[in-house]
């Protein structure tokens, strides 16, 4: 733990608020926050969508725009009252004093310039006076500082050129490039693959380790309690809670802290698990090797109660890149089978094949090699004419709802696709019964989805799926764009479904958490191919695959703090 | 990737870009050869005039013209010659085509250059300058690019000659004499180019105000201005190239209006003549010369994009 | 102008920051601009099939005695050269102008719609040659197109309809092309191909009204456009025969007596403006309500 200098305070909040100006009069998104961050210490804000953390972190910056009005008791800035600022002050506040990373170094570094120039730039900004080579030297020493090997190199190419990761990294070379006190990291490795995020992670400790003041925002306690000396929960423009990790994590003191840390997905299965139930992994460790191995079957669950409904073998895809010689992998001699009343994750990093491999197992895409079996008739490799009829039998929830309805529909109308073989008479009974499937009052049904919540979308989602009677649901994502409270009341919704209706689940996710909240046997993809595949508990417990031991460790966990 | 592949692919994009300007060009060259071989009345008509039943005259023409020859042979010395910047004699003017072109071409250039930048140097500032403004003043704007985009050129070019010209007598209300007799017809002109460009621009500006990299370039505290020039402008260009096709159109389009409304020498008046009096000749290479200038620009227009905009060099793209 | 926010230290007073206004709501919650264009619209109507019932009388009679009269009660809008009544003429002028500017939208919709289809649904080779025939024929001026229809096939409505809907077919066929695209790769086609619908009744159902919708507001605004098209090419002496009054003409005319009098000018400008002017109005508010309730 670095050591934290209490002399003097980077920052001093006092009675934040900030309101909004709207038709309907001002909106207050921040109410009354009041921290201090000292150098070499890290605070972090927590809290669900619309819990004004962000606008926090933007009031500190001066950047709200004109339509916020930000009022405070006291508002220090490495020891300048920020309340007198006017836009010169705040100008020289930022990058100078005080720098900002966001999530998504795609869009967060402008696109038509190169990292190197924005690296410039900030330097510039910050009033740096060097000569054009001394900048040269000095991008590329900072590039190297934040861990990009071939910083000359990066320096010329453009933030899509580069790795998730190596961008992300550019962008805090940006932040940090003007020597700021203070860095603001807004949701820094939210979009980010587990791995990465840990790399990312480290690079933020480092940089604390130099003295500098983290204010760090994010709706991942997992990340938080890695890395914050301070944590404050929030929640409708509030803070309900702040204290050390420890204290807010071990022994929250509000309701709504002790929803959120028990929401996070995987906390019983995950890290925690692999101790408790080591023992059990080791004696079903055969088991789990002899399923890593990809080219074999991965018949996995085979005691499940009911006989195989779907069976994939040999699957792979390839796509013919223009002007590339040799065709792109999208997936490589992937085997698996799912059951009903089972649930089968499918893991893996973006470019991992998992989007791909759903869409081939739902006939939406057909294998360059390789086959698919639906309850042991032809499922690939037909004409669509003689799958429609079965069609009804698998069903896919995606990650996004809204985009997954018609525009024009009506909650009703969205539902009524999937009733459209039913006998009218029935239907309205149907639809009735989905909905009290997925808690979702009836009231909903003349409503746009548009009108409707994040989860209760998602609910329509289910609800319209199960609508057509299916025997496996295939879920894509499904919870990823949900805050951590509902997601987990999602996931809890799925897992009744799969024992009421003894439904078979296929749950492809980037969250190993999430997997773990879900399902009872995984498959881990990577570059297209199967590297790990058995029950969960097996492959979580005792990972046999140095990529999955990679991804496992990788990943944020709330009790490592 | 490396700068050098880079470069390949920038010459990669200019030889497809060029080898597309060809076939559009043939195909334009090719659609008004078989429009003149549809047009109803014969190309000799045209020639002989009040000559049309002298006896031998007609076979002479026919002979001289090349029209006794097969469809085929004649549809080749025709792409022969054009490919050789040969139009043949006008008709009418009994003057090379392309001597005729050619010298009506300087006022045409002339105006259409002087609103295209004007336009140019408007929208910059007003995009610059009041782009995420207050609602008010986006409203004023927009009400004032909605009407220099309604407003018919042909109209505005009237009014101005009546106040301008012949009420208080500042400009010329004809002719091409002087940078004064250009001022009433560029401003014509740039004021429907204006119109769209500005509010593809301000559009475009808008945006792009709202995506994170701008919220990242603030906090390193660099200026509004450097902002909107250096991070804003350049997005805004690339989104605004992609119509630069369509602005070509009315550009042209309204260069041809606003030479008959002031009575200026230009393209416009030669090709309205030329088809007062069926002289085809003239008409190809009006329309040879207009799909040139359009295929020349596009591309050039195609290369600054790759220029400005790094992803659309990419080769997977 | 500044992205600053107003800070006010301490205290629970009144925000001070600007008040964000929405559009005002007149009348039954349409704007007055909507207001307006519909009574344009109405006016347009009533010229087109009844124009008697707007008080014009006989466009083509001539009267030497007075000529170039200035607006006056009898003539409301003055009198032409040859003593024709303005008002009547540019009334019955929205029989040439609006008419072909209607005729050359509808043509430009069809003929639009069917390649833009093609273009998304007919493979990678005809989506490249028809997206470069959208890009020269957006790029060709209409004016041009008018003039070589004009020199192949002669004069007339219909020639003039479609010379100048030939310069809109790109628009068309680029929107119904993109939409189509994006439609077809939407999640929620991959929903109804999941339920094991027939992809005819997927167009039927979901592709064909989340397309007809946006072409139909685009084509209320490209009606104005053709307009302001098709009147700047009879100004230069491309449209309808004379003595047919199409607005563009009367303006032509107005120019060469424009020493004299300024009413031949204004007043066929004037009805040339209104018309644009409403159906744009009309048009880009259907769009914003279109898309508000779509997003909001």
């Amino acid at each position: 733990m670095t050591v934290v200098d209490h002399s003097s305070p980077l920052l001093r909040v006092r009675g934040l608020s900030v309101d909004y100006a709207s038709s309907a009069g001002p909106v207050r998104a921040v109410s009354g926050v009041s921290f201090d961050l000292y150098p070499g210490e890290c605070v972090a804000l927590v809290g669900e969508s619309g819990s004004g953390k962000t606008t926090v972190g933007r009031a500190l910056l001066g950047l709200l725009g004109s339509t916020a009005t930000v009022r405070a008791d006291h508002l220090e800035i490495a020891g300048g009252d920020a309340l007198g600022f006017d836009e010169r002050a705040w100008r020289s506040v930022r990058g100078g004093t005080m720098g900002l990373v966001l999530q998504d170094a795609l869009v967060s570094l402008d696109p038509l310039r190169s990292i190197g120039q924005e690296v410039a730039e900030a330097m510039r900004a910050s009033g740096k006076k060097l000569s054009r080579a001394e900048r040269k030297t000095a991008v590329v020493r900072r590039l190297e500082a934040v861990g990009l090997p071939d910083a000359a190199t990066h320096a010329r190419q453009h933030a899509h050129q580069l790795s998730g990761g190596q961008r992300q990294r550019a962008l805090i070379a940006t932040a940090v490039a003007g020597d700021p006190r203070i860095l603001i990291a807004d949701e820094p490795t939210t979009a980010l693959d587990v791995t990465v995020q840990r790399q990312v992670i480290e690079l933020l400790r480092e940089e604390r380790a130099q003295g500098l003041g983290l204010v760090l925002i994010s709706h991942d306690l997992a990340v938080v309690a890695e890395i914050a000396d301070k944590v404050l929960v929030m929640r409708g423009g509030e803070v309900l809670e702040q204290g050390s990790p420890a204290e807010v994590l071990a022994r929250p003191r509000h309701e709504y802290t002790r929803a959120l840390i028990s929401a996070v997905p995987g906390e019983d299965a995950g890290a925690g698990r692999a101790t408790e139930t080591s023992s059990i992994a080791t004696s079903e460790a055969p088991s789990a090797a002899l399923a890593a191995d990809a080219a074999l079957a991965v018949d996995v669950g085979t005691d499940a109660t009911t006989g195989p409904t779907l069976t994939a073998r040999g699957l792979s895809v390839a796509y013919r890149v223009p002007g590339a010689s040799e065709p792109k992998i999208g997936l490589d001699d992937v085997s698996l089978t799912v059951h009903r009343g089972r649930a089968l994750g499918i893991v893996g990093e973006s470019g991992s094949g998992k989007s791909t491999l759903l869409r081939v197992l739902l006939a939406l895409q057909q294998p360059t090699e390789g086959t698919v079996h639906l309850d042991g008739e032809p499922w690939s490799g037909i004409a669509e004419a003689k799958r429609r009829e079965r069609r009804p039998r698998l069903q896919l929830v995606a990650q996004d709802p809204l985009s997954a309805f018609n525009p024009r529909f009506d909650v009703r109308q969205v539902l009524g696709e999937a009733l459209r073989r039913m006998p009218s008479a029935d239907r309205e009974r149907r639809t009735a019964e989905v909905l009290d499937a997925v808690s979702l009052p009836a009231s909903v049904l003349g409503r746009h989805p548009l009108q409707l919540s994040g989860g209760q979308r998602q609910r329509i989602a289910i609800a319209r799926a199960l609508a057509a009677e299916p025997e496996i649901l295939f879920c894509d994502e499904a919870v990823s764009a949900l805050d951590v409270i509902v997601q987990a009341q999602i996931l809890e919704l799925l897992a009744r479904l799969k024992r009421e209706r003894d439904l078979g689940i296929v749950f492809v996710s980037h969250d190993l958490g999430v997997i773990a909240e879900v399902c009872d046997d995984v498959i881990v993809l990577k570059g297209g191919s199967v590297v790990e595949s058995g029950p969960i508990d097996a492959v979580y417990g005792a990972p046999q695959h140095p990529y999955t031991q990679a991804l496992l460790a990788a990943r944020p966990v709330l009790g490592a703090a | 990737m490396t700068r050098n592949s880079q470069g390949i692919v920038l010459l990669r994009g200019v030889i497809r870009r060029l080898a597309g300007a060809v076939v559009v060009l043939w195909a334009a060259v090719t659609v008004t050869f078989i429009g003149i071989r549809a047009m109803p009345g014969s190309v000799e008509d045209v020639v002989l005039g009040i000559h049309a039943n002298e006896p031998g005259l007609r076979e002479q023409v026919r002979s001289s013209l090349g029209l006794d020859q097969p469809v085929l042979v004649q549809y080749f010395q025709y792409l022969g010659q054009i490919m050789t910047g040969d139009f043949g004699r006008s008709f009418v003017l009994r003057a090379d085509v392309s001597d005729v072109v050619f010298s009506q071409l300087g006022p045409t250039l002339q105006l259409a250059g002087a609103a295209l930048l004007s336009a140019l140097l408007a929208v910059w500032i007003i995009a610059v300058t009041t782009s995420g403004g207050s609602p008010r003043t986006e409203r004023v704007i927009g009400v004032a690019e909605l009407l220099a985009i309604c407003l018919p050129t042909f109209w505005v070019g009237s009014l101005l000659i009546i106040w301008f010209s012949f009420g208080l007598k500042w400009f010329p209300a004809s002719g091409a004499d002087g940078p004064a007799a250009l001022v009433l017809p560029t401003i014509t002109l740039l004021l429907p180019l204006a119109g769209v460009l500005s509010q593809f621009m301000r559009e475009e500006i808008g945006r792009q105000l709202r995506l994170p990299y701008i919220v990242s370039a603030r906090s390193r505290g660099i200026s509004e201005f450097r902002l909107r020039n250096v991070h804003l402008v350049p997005h805004a260009a690339v989104a605004t190239l992609t119509v630069a096709g369509t602005l070509f159109g009315s550009l042209i389009g309204g260069a041809v209006i606003v030479e008959t409304v002031f009575g200026r020498p230009g393209i416009g008046r030669v090709a309205l003549s030329a088809v007062e009096s069926q002289d085809t000749p003239v008409i190809i290479a009006v329309v040879v010369l207009i799909t040139t200038a359009y295929v020349v620009i596009s591309t050039v227009v195609d290369l600054i994009a790759l220029w400005i905009d790094p992803r659309l060099r990419e080769e997977t793209v | 102008m500044t992205a600053q926010p107003s800070l006010i230290p301490g205290g629970e007073r009144a925000p001070k920051g600007p008040v964000f206004r929405p559009e005002r709501p007149g009348l039954g919650g349409l704007p007055a601009s909507v207001w307006a264009s519909l009574a344009v619209a109405v006016v347009l109507v009533l010229a087109i099939t009844l124009p008697g019932a707007l008080g014009a009388g006989n466009p083509n009679a001539t009267d030497p005695l007075l000529s170039l009269m200035p607006p006056s009660a009898q003539h409301w809008f003055g009198t032409d050269e040859l003593g024709r009544d303005l008002y009547s003429r540019v009334v019955y002028g929205a029989r040439y102008s609006v008419v072909i500017g209607v005729l050359a939208v509808l043509f430009a919709v069809v003929v639009g719609g069917i390649l833009g289809l093609l273009a998304a649904l007919g493979g990678r080779v005809l989506d490249e040659v028809l997206s470069r025939l959208f890009d020269l024929l957006s790029a060709f001026p209409s004016i041009l197109m008018a003039l070589l229809f004009a020199t192949f096939f002669g004069r007339g409505t219909i020639n003039l309809a479609l010379a100048v809907g030939i310069a809109i077919i790109p628009a068309f066929g680029r929107i119904i092309r993109r939409q189509a695209l994006a439609i077809r790769d939407s999640d929620f086609v991959t929903a109804a191909v999941t339920f094991g619908e027939t992809r005819f009744r997927i167009v039927l159902r979901h592709v064909m009204p989340n397309v007809l919708t946006s072409v139909l507001l685009l084509a209320a605004i490209e009606v104005g456009a053709a307009i302001l098209t098709v009147s700047g090419i009879s100004f230069v002496g491309l449209g309808p025969e004379r003595p047919a009054p199409e607005w563009g003409s009367l303006l032509a005319e107005g120019r060469t007596v424009a020493s004299y009098g300024w009413w031949p000018t204004v007043f066929p400008g004037l009805a040339i403006v209104a018309t644009i002017l409403a159906c744009t109005t009309l048009g880009r508010y259907l769009q914003r309500r279109l898309e508000r309730r779509l997003t909001a």
